[in-house]
């Protein structure tokens, strides 16, 4: 066999590795794009829960915005700029979720407030 | 070749120009970031922010840098995208020290009403157990005091008991003194009747002896003897004739002196007996016996002796008194005897 022929076969060899490559990290990236755009949906449904669509109205439509279009450019391969959108509407969704937790931790230190100062006059009350 | 030239220089320079014009203003970006810069360098000093949410203010840090470097790599999205993020994490660590002073504020709050709870629980067990104990107290003074009451009642009844007491021993007392009395009374009269049946019975005794002694004295002339059964007196063969059982005309004055004994002592009471010498047939003699017997029983009831008090025998030959081999021995046997018996005379004899 000649040194021709050896290159030949090394050519398609490496073509072949190449394009395996290729696939497997496409499948990657929309892989990681779905996984983050998945927190990112999780975040909200539990901000929402919370009464986030009230509280954190701004935060809550711009996660879904970039979430919707994560997966659109997810769907397109279009992967780099899904990576961005997916993680904008991460840190939207973040926000919401600390925004809903706060109010709600708001909420029950009011409660509480009253409650301790009821019994704080209780308690100077029958001294 | 020209034209081709300059139609793709054209379409090269149009596509730039769009992608200019559709790409982030440039300048915009940068005055973009030096506002984060200037607002990231207050919020670095803020100790609080550092202090409530270090890790979203890491976060900051980095992206922060980014946004510094990516002034050098004229990539605009990519400048816009860092500046975006360094945005919202700025406001991600302002809203988690947010979130952390509430949680702080409530879990103060916790404490606080667990700890108003806790003392006002504790005072309120405090105060019903003094109000328990005043209670307690209540009522062991009540206890006591019904005690001190059932312990005078008890004194007071034990008091009424010893003097009962005293009362039913005095009583018991009186009674034995009476009882003593009366013992020794009794015992008196006892004595005193002892005496007078003991002086009553030896007047029946002197009576009796003397009874004895006129019976004895009546029936001298008589042969009598004193035997277990009674006085026996025997008559001889003088009342009857030979074989025959009606009496003699002549004998029967020792009759009459046994009915005038027995009239005269009424419990006394006569057994007459019939025998025979062993002549002729003992049946013979049987019922010659039997018939003198009755003769001598119909004589006494005809002197009016009750016949209740009499009985009448016939022994025959059967008890003789002396051998029938000579004719003394069978006059002898030959005989009725009167067996008299007074129990009362007897026993006090």
């Amino acid at each position: 066999m000649g040194h021709g022929a050896v290159r030949f076969r090394a050519g398609i060899l490496f073509s072949i590795l190449l394009v395996f490559s290729v696939v497997a990290g496409a499948n990657d990236d929309d892989d990681q794009v779905k996984a983050m755009i998945d927190r990112a949906q999780a975040l909200v449904d539990a901000a929402e829960l919370r009464g986030g669509t009230r509280i954190a109205a701004n935060e809550m439509e711009a996660a879904r915005d970039w979430i919707e279009k994560a997966d659109e450019s997810r769907k397109r391969r279009s992967y780099g700029r899904a990576r961005i959108q997916a993680d904008k509407a991460m840190v939207e969704a973040e926000l919401a979720d600390l925004i809903s937790k706060t109010e709600m931790a708001r909420a029950q230190r009011t409660q509480l407030e009253g409650a301790v100062t009821k019994l704080r006059q209780q308690w100077e009350g029958d001294q | 070749m020209k034209a081709i030239a300059r139609t793709t220089i054209a379409l090269f320079a149009l596509v730039t120009v769009a992608a200019q014009a559709a790409a982030p203003n440039v300048t915009e970006l940068r005055k973009e970031a030096e506002r984060l810069e200037g607002i990231w360098n207050s919020m670095r000093s803020d100790t609080r922010l550092n202090e409530l949410a270090p890790d979203e203010m890491a976060r900051t840090a980095k992206i922060m840098e980014k946004v510094s470097t990516a002034q050098r790599w004229h990539d605009a999205d990519l400048r816009d995208y860092w500046n975006y993020k360094a945005a919202r994490l700025m406001e991600l660590s302002k809203a988690r020290a947010a979130l952390v002073e509430q949680e702080r504020a409530v879990a103060e709050l916790e404490t606080k009403q667990a700890d108003l709870t806790q003392r006002i629980a504790q005072r309120e067990a405090e105060r019903q157990l003094a109000l328990r104990t005043a209670q307690e107290d209540a009522e062991r003074s009540a206890m006591e005091r019904r005690l001190a009451e059932l312990e005078a009642e008890l004194a007071r009844q034990k008091a009424s008991d010893a003097l009962t007491e005293a009362e039913r021993a005095a009583q018991q007392a009186q009674v034995a003194k009476e009882g003593q009395v009366a013992a020794e009374l009794g015992r008196a009269r006892a004595e005193a009747e002892a005496a007078r049946a003991r002086e009553e019975a030896a007047i029946a005794r002197a009576e009796a002896a003397e009874a004895i002694a006129k019976l004895q004295t009546s029936l001298a002339d008589l042969q009598t003897e004193k035997s277990k059964r009674g006085l026996v007196v025997t008559l001889g063969d003088v009342l009857f004739e030979v074989n025959g059982f009606a009496l003699k005309p002549g004998a029967t004055r020792n009759l009459d002196k046994i009915a005038s004994y027995l009239r005269q002592f009424k419990n006394a009471k006569a057994s007459i007996e019939g025998h025979t010498d062993s002549t002729g047939a003992a049946e013979y003699n049987n019922q010659l016996s039997q018939k003198r017997a009755e003769a001598v029983l119909n004589y006494l009831v005809g002197l009016g002796v009750e016949q209740d008090r009499l009985s009448a025998k016939g022994f025959g030959q059967s008890l003789p008194v002396a051998p029938n081999d000579t004719p003394e021995g069978r006059q002898r046997n030959r005989r009725v005897e009167v067996v008299l018996t007074d129990t009362d005379l007897e026993e006090q004899a």
